[in-house]
């Protein structure tokens, strides 16, 4: 299923494509005329080239050709216009959607008369429209569209889903040819994702024989992507479409000189800012990456300070900041007027910036297929070199930095993997589609069933979801008041229009925590913040936010009113946005990790970031020993002291090198099997390299204790089990809730169905404890929070390594950064009364030194 | 006028159903205070039929807590002998959670205890209770209730959500010495220097205003942060605990996420 060497000539009506393309100058590439050609014969599958090799055209040149020739059949030249689109083009991000807009409008002038011409009927429109339906689109708009729909519609999977729910969307998509997805690796692995598959099983109902086209960046996974696209069984006819362009990535290291000075931790590190202004300087146009928002908001500020005089030039775009201000950035970048731009993961996607010179990535690269998506963000033109910079913040990210440079030469790239049964998901699709004019049980199943994701639904499990959606699940049958959806003859419908108005609403699978909107005492709107920032601050009280140094002048619950603040931003308090917990890759920690061991063995050539390091490694193997692919280094550490003189906190570090969210496991699996012995409290960190457990008690110092400690035997009883011991499922349910429509919606709800997501979990776990979403929030949590499948590998393969216990007198260069890592989460087997009495013995304690 | 400050007594830890501690106010495990010269049990934000509510708004939410509190609540008259049941507010959650089973239970609650009385100080959700009081079985239905030194109201006026209009100080009026309200739903969050951190619901007498805890269970809750003269009790199921001490230190542990180089 693979591209074929030799590309069979271009069939003579499909030259005019190539003529076109021709008269912009381009010469298009092989992957696009076998698009064309394979879209034009009604083919599905997925398009896989790098940012920047003209995927979009390849996609939407082929949509076009298929019309085309379907416009050669009497029943769909018969169709009148405006009564439905003909290709729906699903973006990832409403933020894309108007420049999506743009480059699908373009080749439309000029293919007007070729696209046309078969027509017989004089009716049909000279040139074809595009129009889009997002959640910002207004309810006038939407009239609009649904008056006289355009032949091309952009959409997101959120605006899809609430079409599929209405009465009339057999009729609206009855003339559907073709679905294009774009970037269709971000969606893959999310509950959106999730959501377009189940969309585009409907579209396959409602009418068979459409076409379906993904656009993706580079996976290791690139069949499983195509069978989710399309579902397992489209995937026999489908095919995977490679671009074989060569994209040239010059990338290097900035290294700090001299290396005493830089830090070992920490990730505001801004040691390196001359020289990151050094680089900025010798490009028109940068855009500089940071891994936070609040990274995010500290560069551009230091930047800000340094270079006054880019005032004008300098922007701030991340997910918090107003639509608006980031709209100005965005549109500054394409007129090739911005200096530079510094961002979040909110300008990884799509926008084709063509002036955008070169790329800074501030941090951590965590992985290598996104440290490429972002590498593509610059020399944004066919044959252009891209150019990027790794601005390592403390001296551990340094051999990050030389890690994935090794990786990206090799080629190699981490895969994407799809969810499989979001109940949640499953409960709100079903309501959907009962709104849309019902269904019929078995029908709707065997649909569902058609997705990559619910492949393997067993029955009782789709009894659950659709009991759920009509009365609640089991716990809530005897209760008449609640219906989503009722069987009247068969069939199901949504229970009342006001319900299906309500749904609706509700329609989509993004949750943010609860925020607050940030505006100016004198009007105008500069973003949100997180409430429980917002709910900190007292009037008076200094931040920096949205690249501005502000003053809280009061916060009424729903908005943080500001005013200016005076002065530098520098020491400003920065809100901190929770997420942001991207673990480094697999393939980048094994990289990580030989790079580590490579260092200690003399002889070999070394990278320049490698070489820096140096000093730190030695001082390693010195005080501890270097971490090593065969062994597991462990050390235990005491820090502090009582009033009494004995050491007030016990302290062991790991370092599997596994990503911080299977270290996050790793320590809650650990802290759980210790203290189900002896009830104990204990608080726990993670970071890429390694873990903490910190506790008042002695930690276990002879190897087969932690042998048992780390067995791989009983994982996954243990890890649900100690799920009860945190608050971590507690706190997932949010998200699981809010899909599955046990939350309302945004933060304008109606005050009376307000409840936390926490609370409705604990009813439920009382009353209603084989709900089938709780058990869905503690899975989600072991494979989100935790990353299990990868943290069972990890187990797996520390059976197989020495285990080396050392004590170190003082916390080792390694251990360091996850000393001042911040805590958390707490893990405990203490009743309350006892928490309590050992919080009072310390503040006496420490209260008496 | 001066502040008055009761003795305040608590049933400690274990619940302690034996005996009563001295005082003139006692708080009780479950989430309630007796003033035991006139035998009155004091609760607050009950919001029954929260859950139904929220079924008739097409979210599957099971019942269950409701039937809890008043099982709860039924235990608290009978053990202490309560003359008198007064709710601080927000007795039923909405009208549209106000089915004939919600009202029912309460109203089945209610005639068990013939003998004393139940009055509610209406909260911001009672509109509904108000037209319906009979049915509930209430005695009275006041929007404030002064028995100096005392006064009992839903929402005390403090010096953030006061209105405009409404600049008196709480306790102005002669005799009135302390404002016992509800409507927060207090919560405190308790850390210790070494990073670990529990939160509860509790009682807080902050100045002349003391908050008693929701006692419903489906409610949220707002965490304060109390004063340096502000008093501070965990309010569980199985006990109350004063934990003023612990609290005070607010000083939270600081994240340590700057820069760091420990050989610099």
């Amino acid at each position: 299923m693979t591209a074929r060497a030799a590309a069979p000539r271009l069939p003579a009506d499909l030259l005019p494509l190539r003529t076109w393309y021709r008269g912009r100058g381009w010469k298009p590439f092989p992957f696009q005329e076998e698009v064309w050609r394979e879209a034009a014969d009604g083919s599905s599958g997925l398009i896989h080239a790098p940012t920047g090799t003209g995927k979009t055209l390849a996609a939407w040149l082929g949509a076009l050709a298929r019309s085309r020739r379907l416009g050669l059949t009497a029943a769909e030249a018969a169709r009148p216009t405006g009564a439905g689109p003909k290709v729906v083009w699903i973006t990832p991000l409403r933020a894309l959607a108007a420049d999506t807009l743009g480059a699908l409008d373009e080749p439309l002038a000029d293919l007007a008369g070729w696209l046309s011409s078969p027509g017989k009927d004089r009716r049909r429109p000279a040139r074809w429209r595009v129009g889009m339906r997002t959640g910002d689109t207004s309810t006038q708009d939407r009239r609009r569209l649904r008056a006289r729909w355009p032949e091309g519609l952009v959409t997101t999977p959120e605006s899809l889903s609430v079409l599929l729910s209405l009465e009339d969307c057999d009729e609206v998509f009855g003339g559907l040819e073709t679905v294009v997805v774009d970037e269709w690796h971000e969606l893959l692995g999310t509950k959106r994702g999730v959501q377009t598959e189940l969309a585009l099983a409907r579209l396959r109902t409602l009418r068979p024989g459409i076409a379906i086209w993904g656009l993706s960046a580079t996976l290791a996974n690139l069949d499983t992507a195509l069978a989710a696209l399309v579902g397992p069984q489209g995937a026999m006819q489908a095919r995977v479409v490679s671009a074989r362009v060569p994209r040239k990535i010059v990338i290097e290291t900035l290294v700090p000189e001299p290396m005493e000075r830089f830090p070992w931790a920490g990730h505001m590190g801004m040691r390196l800012l001359p020289q990151v202004l050094d680089v900025l300087e010798r490009a028109s146009t940068s855009l500089v990456f940071t891994n936070t928002r609040a990274q995010a908001e500290r560069w551009h500020d230091a930047i800000r300070t340094a270079r006054p005089d880019w005032k004008d030039t300098l922007a701030l775009h991340h997910g918090s900041v107003d639509r608006d201000l980031r709209t100005r950035a965005e549109e500054g970048l394409r007129r090739g007027r911005m200096k530079c731009v510094v961002a979040t993961s909110s300008l990884d996607l799509g926008v084709d910036f063509g002036p955008v010179e070169q790329v800074l990535q501030i941090g951590s690269p965590k992985g290598i297929a996104r440290l490429l998506q972002r590498a593509g963000r610059s020399g944004h033109a066919p044959g252009a070199t891209g150019r990027l910079v790794c601005v390592p913040t403390h001296a551990l990210e340094l051999i990050e930095c030389a890690a994935a440079r090794g990786a990206i030469a090799s080629g190699v790239v981490e895969p994407r993997i799809p969810l499989e049964e979001p109940l949640d998901v499953l409960a709100q699709h079903i309501v959907t589609v009962a709104a849309s004019g019902g269904f019929r049980a078995d029908e709707l199943l065997a649909e569902v069933r058609s997705t990559h994701a619910f492949a393997r639904l067993d029955d009782a499990a789709w009894r659950w979801a659709l009991g759920f959606a009509a009365h609640g699940g089991p716990a809530l049958s005897a209760y008449p008041d609640f219906a989503r959806i009722k069987e009247r003859f068969g069939r199901w419908y949504v229970a009342s229009p006001s319900m299906a108005r309500r749904h609706r609403m509700s329609i989509g699978t993004i949750t943010g925590d609860a925020s607050v909107d940030v505006k100016w005492v004198g009007g105008g709107r500069l973003g949100s913040v997180e409430e429980s920032f917002a709910s900190r601050l007292s009037p008076g009280d200094r931040f920096l936010f949205a690249g501005r140094s502000l003053t809280l002048f009061r916060f009424d619950g729903l908005v943080a009113w500001v005013k200016r603040s005076r002065g530098r931003g520098q020491g400003l308090e920065v809100p901190r946005w929770n997420g942001g917990r991207m673990p480094l890759s697999m393939l980048l920690s094994r990289a990580v990790l030989d790079l580590v061991q490579s260092a200690g063995t003399a002889g070999k050539k070394m990278a320049p970031e490698v070489r820096a390091v140096l000093p730190l490694l030695a001082a390693q193997a010195r005080s501890s020993r270097l971490p090593d692919a065969d062994t597991l280094l462990i050390e235990r550490t005491a820090t502090g002291r009582t009033g009494r003189g004995e050491p007030a906190m016990h302290h062991a570090f790991l370092f599997p090198f596994e990503g911080r969210l299977v270290h996050d496991g790793l320590a809650t699996l650990v802290a759980w099997r210790i203290a189900r012995a002896t009830p104990a409290t204990f608080q726990l960190a993670a970071t890429d390299w390694g873990l903490q457990l910190a506790g008042r008690r002695l930690l276990p110092g002879d190897e087969p204790t932690w042998r048992q400690l780390l067995s791989p035997t009983n994982l996954l009883d243990d890890l649900l089990e100690c799920l009860n011991g945190t608050e971590m499922a507690r706190r997932h349910f949010r998200e699981v809730a809010r899909v599955a429509g046990l939350v309302a919606a945004g933060q304008r709800s109606e005050r009376q169905t307000q409840a936390s997501a926490g609370l409705i979990f604990d009813v439920l776990s009382e009353h209603d404890a084989d709900n089938r979403l709780l058990g869905q929030a503690r899975r989600e949590v072991l494979e989100r929070q935790f990353e299990f499948r990868r943290m069972q590998g990890a187990l797996d393969r520390i059976a197989t390594l020495d285990l080396v216990i050392v004590d170190t007198p003082r916390i080792s260069p390694l251990a360091f950064p996850l000393w001042a890592e911040h805590i958390q989460s707490r893990l405990t087997t203490q009743g309350w009364l006892e928490r309590i009495m050992e919080m009072a013995r310390e503040l006496e304690a420490t209260a008496g030194v | 006028m001066k502040a008055f400050l009761p003795r305040i007594g608590c049933a400690g830890p274990g619940g302690a159903p034996g005996r009563l501690p001295e005082g003139d106010m006692i708080l009780l495990a479950g989430r309630a205070a007796l003033l035991p010269a006139s035998r009155t049990l004091l609760i607050a934000d009950l919001h029954l039929g929260k859950a139904a509510t929220f079924r008739k708004a097409g979210i599957p939410v099971p019942e269950g807590s409701s039937g809890e509190d008043l099982t709860r609540l039924d235990g608290l008259i009978a053990t202490h002998s309560v003359k008198r049941v007064l709710i601080l507010g927000d007795l039923l959650h909405a009208a549209a959670g106000c089915t004939p089973q919600v009202v029912g239970e309460f109203r089945t609650l209610r005639d068990r205890h013939p003998a004393t009385g139940f009055v509610l100080i209406l909260g911001n959700h009672d509109l509904a209770a108000r037209r319906i009081g009979a049915d509930l079985g209430l005695d009275s239905c006041l929007s404030v209730l002064d028995e100096a030194p005392y006064r009992f109201v839903h929402i005390a006026a403090t010096g953030s959500d006061r209105h405009e209009d409404d600049k008196a100080e709480p306790g102005l009026t002669a005799g009135i010495g302390l404002v016992i309200a509800g409507h927060v739903h207090p919560r405190v969050v308790i850390r210790s220097p070494s990073g670990d951190r529990l939160a509860e619901r509790c009682f807080h007498l902050e100045g002349s205003v003391f908050t008693l805890p929701a006692f419903g269970s489906f409610t949220g809750g707002q965490t304060v942060s109390p004063s340096a003269t502000a008093r501070v009790w965990l309010a569980r199921d199985d006990g109350v605990l004063d934990v003023t001490g612990l609290v005070r230190p607010a000083e939270r542990r600081r994240h340590r996420g700057g820069d760091f180089n420990p050989v610099r």
